[in-house]
């Protein structure tokens, strides 16, 4: 039995590196056909690596390529690396290949849209980690919650009723903080409701989160055009400026990127990093992680299930309403109907490329908010596909990577299933 | 409705969420209404993972 069973994964590994292998090479060519013929022999791209506006202290040389010549050598190195996958295989590192052939796609893709003019990568980069701020908290509000095992559909709706309230507060008391507070609370009162329907209740948690969702964008559509729109006073927020981190800032390529943002920035990156040694190096996290895996072993020893599970869901809930207040107090600066657009969900996606852990679901959002500014940066260099099509590309890419995902991670065995007291 | 009564369209959508949570809840009913459950564990049923 187990004989057969070795055999038979042995040969769908085969199989799979076989289409890796192929993917690569077909990857080469599409980089060589579109992006080496489509360009004219003689252009160059001229790729930015400074700061647009301001002056820094050390300044980097911008990267001038030429524009089909690279893509023929990036093509090359595609066909290499999927011939070595073919005849040899990469085994454990197949993965890291291919994250590399998409990395070398995606720039030959940047350096064929630049041909004859130029690009500012850093200000890329800088938007990339800006338009991932918001997934990242979506991200992390559902591992907190799926790790005690309550599945958060309903992070939109957390992050679009935090988003409104935000705004109010901060206009009314005028002070961003509080504002920021606000956004915090009002994310953990709708996490408080999805707690109560799917741990009290035992409502299915997939229609109890969407529920919540729809509620959310009702509410706030219908405050926003009785209240908001009548008095234009109670929504002008303002939103947080950028600090910059002494010295930090200063530093070549990273500096701009990483240390010159606003306070939501430094507190995504806190906040990561607190809930990641939470989850696996503090006695907490082992509960959390216990209830999500094995809640009735988790009772016998002690552990309260049900309280964790409500602890859990409002605390990602708060961290679900500081998301939604970037949206009035990070990025517009004031509220509009459905500003979340799908987020949430883009979150909840991150969240399972990164295994329901705080780290992956970081650079699973750093991806789609690259994937994001992609999208903006093509449309202002135009490159000759429409708009639409292109407003498309984060939600392609975040089909593309959980398909692609899908059948490699294990989300916590308790994860959506009530858990009833003998 | 909108044009004859002045209801917001917006509420619409409020309401169907209020629809969807009674439908899905009968244990939320049965507490507002102060009904025993007949046996106990209805309702388990409903509720199931991602797969």
């Amino acid at each position: 039995m187990s004989a057969l069973v070795t055999v038979e994964r042995g040969t769908t590994s085969v199989r799979r590196a076989r289409v890796y292998g192929i993917l690569f090479i077909v990857a080469g060519v599409v980089i060589a056909l579109a992006f080496g013929l489509g360009a004219d022999p003689a252009m160059q791209s001229r790729l930015g690596l400074n700061p647009v506006r301001e002056e820094t202290l050390f300044s980097l040389p911008d990267v001038v390529v030429p524009s089909s010549a690279t893509a023929y050598t990036m093509a090359v190195v595609c066909m290499f690396l999927g011939g070595v996958q073919l005849s040899r295989g990469f085994r454990k590192r197949t993965n890291l290949v291919l994250g590399i052939v998409a990395l070398i796609f995606v720039f030959t893709f940047l350096v064929w849209a630049a041909r004859g003019r130029s690009l500012n990568l850093l200000g890329m980069l800088q938007s990339s980690v800006l338009r991932s701020v918001p997934i990242t908290f979506g991200a992390l509000a559902g591992v907190l919650c799926e790790r005690s095992g309550v599945i958060n559909i309903a992070i939109e709706g957390m992050l679009l009723s935090a988003a409104f309230s935000a705004s109010l507060i901060a206009s009314v008391t005028d002070n961003l903080w509080i504002g920021l507070l606000a956004g915090a609370i009002t994310g953990g009162l709708v996490a408080w409701l999805l707690a109560v329907l799917s741990i009290r209740y035992r409502v299915d948690q997939i229609v109890g989160g969407t529920v919540i969702n729809i509620l959310a964008l009702g509410l706030t559509s219908f405050l926003a055009s009785q209240v908001l729109q009548k008095n234009e006073a109670l929504n002008t927020p303002g939103r947080f400026q950028n600090v910059k981190i002494p010295g930090l800032s200063d530093v070549p390529l990273l500096g701009p990127v990483l240390f010159d943002n606003n306070v939501f920035v430094y507190l995504m990156f806190a906040i990561v990093a607190a809930t990641y040694v939470g989850l696996f190096y503090t006695r907490w996290g082992l509960r959390v992680r216990a209830v999500g895996e094995h809640p009735r072993a988790a009772d016998t020893v002690g552990v309260r299930v049900l309280f964790t599970r409500y602890r859990n869901v409002i605390l990602g809930g708060m961290v679900a309403g500081i998301g939604g207040a970037y949206f009035s107090l990070g990025a517009v600066g004031r509220f509009e109907e459905g500003m979340t657009a799908g987020r949430g969900f883009i979150g909840l996606a991150a969240m399972i490329f990164g295994r329901w852990n705080p780290l992956g679901a970081l650079g699973a959002a750093m991806i789609f908010g690259f994937a994001d500014s992609l999208q903006v940066k093509l449309n202002i260099l135009r490159v000759g596909i429409p708009t639409e099509f292109l407003a498309m590309v984060p939600y392609l890419v975040t089909i593309l990577i959980v398909a692609g995902a899908g059948h490699r991670v294990r989300p916590p065995a308790a994860d959506g299933k009530p858990y009833v007291k003998e | 409705m909108q044009v004859v009564t002045q209801t917001p369209i917006d509420i619409i959508v409020v309401i169907q969420a209020l629809v969807i949570v009674f439908v899905a809840a009968p244990a939320l009913v049965r507490a507002l209404y102060r009904i025993k459950a007949r046996r106990v564990g209805l309702g388990e049923t409903f509720a199931k993972g991602w797969g």
